[in-house]
């Protein structure tokens, strides 16, 4: 066909798709009930429903704002190069329409061609869970001020060993509940130190994590473990819900409610998360100077197997601006596993692949992590900069992405699991560095002396010096007594020789 | 509209003791913009730092929808002090040239617009908020003016939810 002709026939399609009005029903409401309306609508997090014409009528100027923006809706992973699950994330023609829809007067069209509103599922989104538990009291949100980060212990008294398929949070005040991480403690640790304040729950990341159950993040629907898949949920834990909170300008109770839903049989292969690097970046050298606009950490992990990863997660704080993870195959190719171009710490979300990755032995997993410690930085918690370090609190800084999967083969779950402990021994080598440089062996007595405060010849965990603590107690407290007795003491002094004769040699 | 806006100021004993105010300032809000709810505190603050300076405070809910009892249910709810009214006509929204809640319009003793714009900088941007305020624009320009000097700068962006036109 000549060019002219092709003209002919199509220009009055173009002509009539120029000059067709955008309409609600027929080119916005498709748009609004996929992306907006699941946590814009009535008993979820969002601050206004966005259901129907007039409801997004009346903000369209903010919609339109917030969309180019890429504010809302919220999605910080670049998923040109990485297909996940539940993209929120509007493509350049829909904020197109949007925007000409609101040029044109928001023309409301013909109701006859709106889609179905989805069925949205009102209370657990998973049906009814098989265990639902409640915080024991309302925590206060005071009205203003920084954000808020605070653990809440809710006892299980589970008699026997379970599995966990998914969690569910029903927050009582959504709009201050930003997001919330599950942790496990068998130790006991945070019962001690809740409530210690005088509020329900407690402070920094101190207590024992023996587990994790993933977390929440408004606009992320729950979704149960492919498979016989399923986390680990030991007798006796306590759940320990990290939530984080903004304050909404008025004071607010939140009395969280949690749903689980379990499994008796225990899974044919054992779900590993792989950190890089391990311990939230605690052994990665974050010590970023004040002023430092851009400042890199980098781990890498190397699979010894063949890997089967589902989900792929960051964590970091204020400071971080980008996040990356790699995949470099035996073969020298490589493709983006994670890829965060601007890292929000509000939204922490869970990437879950929209088909699981396969990773062959050998292959080599690289995390990228960049921060800006600038006056720069409107959300640098420090004004001027100071000297940030790795540390718990959300003013230190943490860095790692989390690539959680299973050995293809479940003959190679222990040997996938050995190299990860592996990984996360690193922690140690580098509390190891912080131990042997300030000669630390030679003056372990005194030095042992000085924090035995109650003289009883121990280190409780109170007593260690708090930056150390967990990691001292992980690797020296064999008995699990949460303290170091003599003999565990004695470790420490074959520990500290072993490493400084390394040094020597 | 006006009767409302006179009905108010007569109902509630004006702060300045029937002086003519140094300034009046208009703070634009809405019942559901999360930014603008966020500066609850901070406009109680305003309100009883300045209310005693001879400067005049109107709280303005600029929806023609919004009804009064649920303005009455907004105050109580943020615990405001502030007075209140609807512009349901958008009338003080064209006198004061805003487009954003929160926003705030300041007006000199000839009911010129002196400053217009945000409160301070504690957003950056959406869902980019300061630790700390270095930038308190709002209280910045009452000093100016209880200096007798021009507020600098007279005008900022504001960042929240954008004050949809009536039809």
């Amino acid at each position: 066909m000549k060019p002219f002709l092709l003209l002919l026939v199509f220009a009055p399609l173009l002509a009539s798709a120029a000059d067709k009005a955008v309409t609600y029903h027929r080119d916005i409401a498709p748009i609004v009930y996929a992306n907006c309306t699941g946590c814009h609508r009535e008993g979820e997090a969002a601050p206004f429903p966005l259901t129907d014409y007039a409801e997004v009528s009346r903000k369209a100027l903010t919609i339109s704002r917030v969309v180019n923006d890429r504010y809302m809706p919220p999605w910080h992973a670049n998923d040109e190069v990485t297909d996940f699950l539940d993209v929120r994330r509007l493509s350049p023609e829909e904020i197109t329409l949007i925007d000409r829809w609101v040029a044109t007067g928001k023309p409301e069209g013909d109701p006859a061609e709106a889609p179905a509103m989805p069925a949205f599922t009102q209370g657990w989104q998973l049906g009814e869970p098989d265990l639902v538990v409640k915080m024991g009291a309302a925590y206060e949100v005071p009205a203003e001020g920084p954000d808020i980060y605070r653990n809440f212990v809710l006892p299980l008294d589970l008699p026997e060993d379970k599995w966990v398929k998914a969690i569910e949070l029903r927050p009582s005040a959504r709009n201050v509940v930003h997001h919330s991480l599950y942790f496990l403690d068998d130790s006991g640790t945070a019962r001690q130190l809740d409530g210690k304040d005088g509020e329900p729950g407690f402070n920094g990341m101190s207590f024992r994590q023996s587990g994790s159950l993933g977390g929440y993040v408004p606009g992320v629907s729950p979704r149960k473990l492919p498979g016989d898949l399923a986390r680990p949920l030991p007798k006796g834990s306590d759940l320990v819900l990290s939530t984080h909170f903004h304050p909404s300008g008025k004071p607010e109770l939140e009395q969280t409610t949690v749903g689980i839903y379990l499994t008796d049989t225990p899974p044919s292969r054992k779900l590993e998360e792989l950190q890089v690097p391990p311990g939230f970046g605690r052994s990665a050298g974050i010590d970023i100077p004040a002023g430092e606009a851009n400042f890199t950490i980098r781990d890498k992990f190397k699979l010894p197997v063949d890997v089967e990863a589902y989900s792929v997660s960051g964590h970091a704080h204020y400071l971080c601006t980008t996040m990356k993870m790699t995949a470099t195959f035996p073969d020298g190719s490589s493709r983006l596993l994670l890829d965060i171009p601007d890292w929000d710490l509000d939204w922490q979300d869970t990437y879950f692949f929209a088909e699981p990755v396969v990773l062959p032995a050998e292959t080599m997993i690289e995390s990228v992590i960049t921060y800006d410690n600038s006056a720069g930085n409107p959300e640098n918690p420090h004004t001027p900069p100071r000297r940030v370090k790795w540390g718990r609190e959300s003013t230190d800084e943490m860095g790692s992405i989390t690539l959680v999967g299973v050995a293809l083969d479940a003959a190679d779950d222990q040997r996938l699991n050995l190299s990860n402990k592996a990984q996360r021994a690193k922690i140690f080598t580098q509390l190891g560095q912080e131990l042997r440089s300030g000669g630390v062996l030679e003056k372990l007595p005194a030095i042992v002396k000085k924090l035995d405060a109650n003289g009883d010849g121990s280190l409780e965990e109170s007593e260690l010096p708090q930056r150390m603590r967990a990691a001292l107690l992980l690797r020296l407290d064999e008995d699990g007594d949460r303290a170091l007795n003599p003999s565990e003491l004695e470790s420490l002094k074959d520990w500290l020789a072993n490493l400084k004769a390394e040094r020597d040699a | 509209m006006k009767t409302l806006w006179l009905a108010l100021l007569l109902t509630c004993p004006s702060l300045t003791g029937g002086a003519e105010p140094h300034a009046k300032v208009m703070i634009f809000v809405a019942v559901d913009c999360p930014i603008a709810n966020s500066y609850a505190p901070e406009l109680n603050r305003l309100h009883e730092t300045y209310g005693g300076k001879m400067v005049e405070f109107l709280l303005v809910y600029p929806d023609p929808d919004l009804t009064g009892d649920e303005v009455k249910k907004h105050l109580a709810d943020y615990a405001l002090t502030l007075r209140a009214t609807i512009d349901r006509d958008h009338a003080l929204v064209k006198k004061s040239g805003v487009t954003t809640t929160p926003e705030v319009a300041v007006f000199d003793t000839s009911d010129a617009v002196v400053y217009r714009g945000r409160i301070d900088n504690r957003y950056a941007d959406y869902g980019e908020r300061r630790r700390t305020v270095t930038e308190p624009y709002l209280r910045d320009a009452l000093d100016a003016i209880l200096r007798g000097e021009k507020p600098a700068p007279a005008t900022t962006e504001a960042i929240g939810c954008l004050i949809e036109a009536i039809e």
